[in-house]
């Protein structure tokens, strides 16, 4: 599992994930991830194009740090999942809990969104 | 085609990526969909994610058995591991959660396997925990 992230102009830290979250993928970018949008304010768009394959234990980790960035004031959205990952996020309702867009600019705007800062 | 396989396997972490080959290339030779062999793969990903996650202190972990038939229906999966007596069946998993603050992090295996697995079975026999998946096609 590779992460490559890119800090857009508006101030939205936009994350490519490629490869497998399944437990040796979540354990390559676990720490990364969290370095990238939980230890600041962070408005983060996960880019999912090229995740093939997403299991529970990519799930823990997309929530973990989804918490620990709304905890900041932050937000954040996944962008464009596979179909068989927007299956899994669908079967566990995360896709009512993480926003999911299909479009950068979609993502873009919806992660400005204000959501109440959680405990 | 061998329509039966069965393999072995370490129950360790680092084993998944061998099992995930192994399925996909076992259900590529058998004829299943796309759609059937990602649900086949996830389940085996998650259910030998049980037995590593709760095989407790075992100081030598059993190897973990698995067997891929095809049957008429589509596929059956059959996990068998010596691993105290635990059926991931029995556990009912959190409701899905109305906002991201209740969220649980994890516990979402269970979930997973009973939504991609067209029937699920547990038994423990011969001090064996076996886990019987069935995928329809």
């Amino acid at each position: 599992m590779d992460l490559v992230s890119t800090d857009l102009p508006d101030g939205i830290r936009k994350i490519d994930l490629t490869g497998r979250l399944d437990l040796e993928g979540s354990d390559a970018i676990d720490l990364k991830l969290t370095v990238l949008v939980s230890t600041q304010r962070t408005f983060a768009i996960v880019d999912l194009a090229q995740v093939e394959f997403l299991a529970s234990i990519g799930i823990a980790t997309l929530v973990r740090n989804a918490k620990a960035v709304r905890q900041r004031q932050g937000n954040m959205v996944l962008l464009s999942p596979q179909p068989n990952v927007a299956r899994v996020l669908s079967s566990t309702r995360i896709d009512q809990i993480i926003p999911v867009c299909y479009s950068l600019d979609d993502a873009r705007a919806l992660v400005r969104t204000s959501y109440p800062a959680i405990s | 085609m061998e329509e039966v396989e069965l393999r072995t396997f370490a129950a360790d972490g680092r084993e998944f990526r061998r099992i995930s080959d192994w399925w996909r290339g076992w259900a590529a030779r058998a004829g299943l969909s796309d759609d059937v062999a990602h649900g086949g793969e996830l389940c085996l990903n998650e259910a030998v994610g049980n037995i590593v996650q709760h095989r407790g202190d075992d100081a030598a972990p059993q190897p973990i058995g698995i067997t891929l038939e095809r049957v008429a229906r589509g596929a059956r999966i059959t996990v068998t591991d010596h691993g105290r007596a635990f059926n991931p069946l029995a556990y009912t998993p959190p409701d899905p959660p109305r906002s991201l603050n209740e969220a649980p992090i994890g516990r979402l295996g269970i979930r997973l396997i009973r939504t991609y697995a067209a029937s699920t079975e547990y038994r423990r026999e011969n001090d064996q925990n076996v886990l019987i998946l069935t995928l329809d096609c």
